[in-house]
């Protein structure tokens, strides 16, 4: 175990002096900033009260961003290490295969997590000076948000195993997006045509379910905080599908002639 | 967001193109002719046709509403939404609309449901109440602000303002001035602007607005539904205003262009045959 958490906090130090070194980081952020501080500006050309607007469009940067971000850092992880050859020099240490996935998720999970608070920071920086106010949901707004993180970041090193960086990129962001479609598809199917309880249940059990991790919208709107059972039923959600998808991962690193 | 500036920032000084009403030949050869014109005013009308759907987001706190589908129309279960009445009475039914996320009561989603209602915003359809209307008002100033020749938002946005705070009456005749402006030969401005005239009892120019409306319709080849409607509007209004001023045949002449147009009108029927409806 102890081995464990030092590999993790090892990869966790190379990714966070690996994201600084990239540009990705700063070119999302600027974009951010620019999006926000240009709702945020309206009030310059005489439309005012646009409080509830500028929200919406900074958390929604916010989240957009963060998803994004974390998806590349996620697929990088192990396919650059394989394609620098960095891999075997790794492996030559007493790093079990698993130890190596797992210590990636850690990596990708801290630093996209960190991504997140820092574009949060500037986001609520820019309400801020914009007289726009946030309420307490936004504390469960930023906890709920982590915690899906640890579940993108899963679900995007598994798909890197799978199939190469751009596909895993691309699957994982048609999943991301898409997870709402697919559970609106899937209601409106049941309205039109009703299933069974069990064949319902099992379909949306399937399903991937991102968007339940952003609490944007009821930030935007202000409403009061949810009940703190929810987030501990969604953090139990995470832990088994990413623990799932990691799983699937590992299956396949482990028969991987590299 | 920056885009959509820039996009208002462009047709405002280089483009005056842009702030006329796009449905006269020569605009539609220009929009034609200029790339710049054509590209911007796709974005443009793009970003007010968004921001026309986030103003029904707002007005019930984010919770996302949606049509009946055929099959919940035909087994009659759907929880259906109305709108809590200010004064109490009885609610206002929405048109076969319902959540989109569904009512516990027609929600067979175990844990999921519950999860779904309290992660996203979720009003009970049945008897809703909306936020403040003055809230979306600075929505539909961006969205003219964007595109001026948006009549619906011009149209919508005066009602919010009015439905708020009626002595903001001033307000709202400068606002649809200024849509107007922007389209001189739309029928349902003219007529809401002769309309909201005629409430702050300036019937002069009331009447040479929905005389405006009324030649622009009957001029028309072919009008949107809307526009018909706002036609049959500015007729009723005249006939009103009228037979306010005590102008009998003024008000019966209306009434016989209006049954033209709409034989089965009830004011105009009511002015032509006064036992009519009793």
């Amino acid at each position: 175990m102890t081995q464990t958490v030092r590999i993790c906090s090892a990869f966790t130090r190379t990714s966070f002096l690996e994201m600084i070194r990239r540009k990705d980081f700063y070119a999302i952020g600027i974009l951010m900033l620019v999006m926000v501080a240009g709702a945020g500006t309206f009030g310059f050309f005489g439309v005012r009260g646009l409080s509830v607007f500028v929200r919406d469009v900074a958390f929604t940067a916010i989240g957009l961003f963060s998803t994004i971000f974390a998806v590349m850092a996620s697929a990088r992880q192990i396919t650059e290490e394989i394609s620098r050859k960095t891999l075997y020099p790794l492996l030559a240490r007493p790093i079990t295969r698993w130890q190596l996935i797992f210590g990636k998720w850690a990596a990708a999970w801290v630093i996209s997590s960190a991504a997140f608070l820092a574009f949060s920071v500037i986001g609520i920086a820019l309400l801020t000076v914009f007289s726009v106010p946030v309420t307490a949901i936004f504390l469960q707004y930023l906890i709920l948000k982590i915690i899906g993180l640890a579940w993108l970041c899963g679900l995007t090193i598994a798909l890197s195993l799978y199939a190469t960086p751009a596909a895993a990129i691309t699957l994982s962001l048609i999943i991301c997006f898409g997870s709402s479609a697919c559970g609106r598809i899937v209601l409106l199917a049941n309205a039109d045509h009703p299933m069974s309880t069990f064949g319902l249940n099992v379909a949306y059990s399937l399903l991937p379910h991102y968007d339940y991790f952003d609490l944007g919208a009821k930030a935007t709107y202000a409403w009061p905080m949810i009940p703190w059972w929810v987030i501990g039923a969604l953090l139990a959600y995470s832990a088994l599908h990413g623990a799932a998808m990691l799983l699937l991962g590992y299956v396949r690193f482990r028969s991987q002639p590299i | 967001m920056g885009l959509a500036l820039g996009s208002g920032w462009i047709a405002h000084l280089t483009l005056p193109v842009q702030n006329r009403q796009p449905d006269a030949a020569e605009l539609g050869e220009q929009m034609e002719q200029s790339a710049t014109a054509s590209i911007v005013g796709g974005f443009r009308s793009t970003v007010s046709g968004y921001l026309w759907m986030k103003a029904d987001e707002y007005l019930h706190g984010g919770a996302a509403m949606r049509r009946l589908t055929e099959g919940e129309m035909r087994r009659n279960d759907a929880r259906l939404a109305s709108t809590q009445s200010p004064d109490g009475s009885d609610p206002v039914q929405h048109h076969n609309e319902t959540s989109e996320i569904p009512h516990p009561n027609n929600d067979k989603r175990l844990g999921w449901g519950e999860i779904e209602r309290s992660v996203k915003p979720w009003v009970d359809p049945k008897n809703h109440r909306h936020v403040n209307l003055r809230e979306t008002i600075p929505l539909y100033q961006f969205m003219t602000w964007i595109d001026p020749t948006f009549v619906s938002a011009y149209v919508v946005g005066a009602h919010v303002i009015y439905s708020s705070d009626k002595s903001k009456i001033g307000e709202v005749i400068a606002w649809l001035h200024k849509g107007v402006q922007a389209s001189p030969k739309s029928v349902a401005l003219q007529t809401e602007l002769g309309r909201y005239l005629a409430e702050a009892q300036g019937f002069d120019e009331a009447q040479n607005c929905l005389r405006s409306a009324i030649s622009i319709g009957e001029s028309a080849q072919d009008l949107t539904a809307a526009e018909d409607d706002a036609l049959q509007d500015a007729y009723r209004w005249m006939i009103l205003i009228q037979r306010k001023l005590n102008n009998k045949i003024s008000e019966r002449e209306y009434a016989l262009r209006a049954l033209k147009r709409f034989p089965n009108d009830p004011i105009a029927l009511h002015t032509i045959n006064p036992s009519y409806g009793r």
